[in-house]
């Protein structure tokens, strides 16, 4: 029945670059060629669901992103998103909820306890000594190498 | 907006096969949507790329995205590998949404 179909659009990096010819993509990067393809898909209520989109932007873009999302869900009220990733800017939104799915079993947890977090938060503190800690006792990427 | 999402697990029919032998999949019951921004977090390869796609193709998406009007179920290997996911998984709208497409 067509009533029970909902709008929904799915955005990810390679639907964007195949999907917008008409922008110059001699002109403008992928990232700006993505971020203008959210601007104008954004624009009325609908389900979008983003694969990491932080994968095609910058730590200034993802922030612009946040704005474009805050905007977004107050002006379309029956506006909704799903997005996946790992991006500790993009998470932050004050609103959102955030579901885990490591550990085998999906489940909500709180912005100061994602891993991606914390691991942003440690390197950035003390890199010297992550990264001393990280490099002279390396996690065994080869398993099988002697 | 769509407010629960719930894995029929009677309708299951092999539980090793893929996407089902993915631990989260396998795992899911039923999962709540209590905000209109939901992130799914996770390392690599813990599924969430799985039950986003798993999601879209059920609004009629291709996993490489897009809209529905050249986007639509095709016939690649990597949308086959979630296609036993997609009868057993039931989603719950709290109010129509605009059926205006892109």
């Amino acid at each position: 029945m067509l009533e029970a179909f909902v709008a929904a659009t799915y955005v990810d990096n390679v639907a964007v670059s195949n999907s917008y010819s008409r922008l110059d993509v001699h002109e403008h990067s992928h990232g700006e060629t993505f971020f203008t393809v959210l601007e104008q898909k954004f624009q009325c209520n609908r389900l979008f669901l983003l694969d990491e989109p932080e994968a095609a932007l910058s730590p200034q873009r993802e922030l612009a992103f946040l704005v474009l999302l805050h905007d977004t869900l107050h002006k379309h009220k029956d506006a909704q998103f799903i997005i996946s990733g790992h991006s500790p800017l993009l998470l932050g939104y004050p609103e959102a909820q955030i579901l885990s799915f490591d550990g085998g079993k999906i489940h909500e947890i709180e912005y100061e306890d994602l891993q991606c977090v914390q691991i942003a938060r440690r390197f950035l503190n003390h890199r010297q000594n992550f990264l001393q800690q990280l490099l002279n006792d390396p996690p065994r990427l080869f398993p099988n190498e002697e | 907006m769509l407010k629960k999402l719930s894995l029929l697990r009677d309708q299951v029919e092999d539980w090793n096969a893929y996407p089902f032998c993915v631990p989260v999949i396998g795992n899911l019951d039923s999962l709540f949507l209590t905000s209109r921004i939901c992130f799914f977090a996770g390392d690599n390869g813990s599924g969430k790329s799985t039950l986003l796609e798993a999601i879209a193709a059920h609004y009629g998406f291709g996993p490489e995205g897009g809209n529905r009007n050249f986007g639509g179920l095709n016939t690649t290997n990597s949308n086959n590998s979630i296609a036993p996911l997609l009868p057993c998984l039931r989603l719950s709208l709290r109010q129509r949404m605009s059926t205006m497409l892109l």
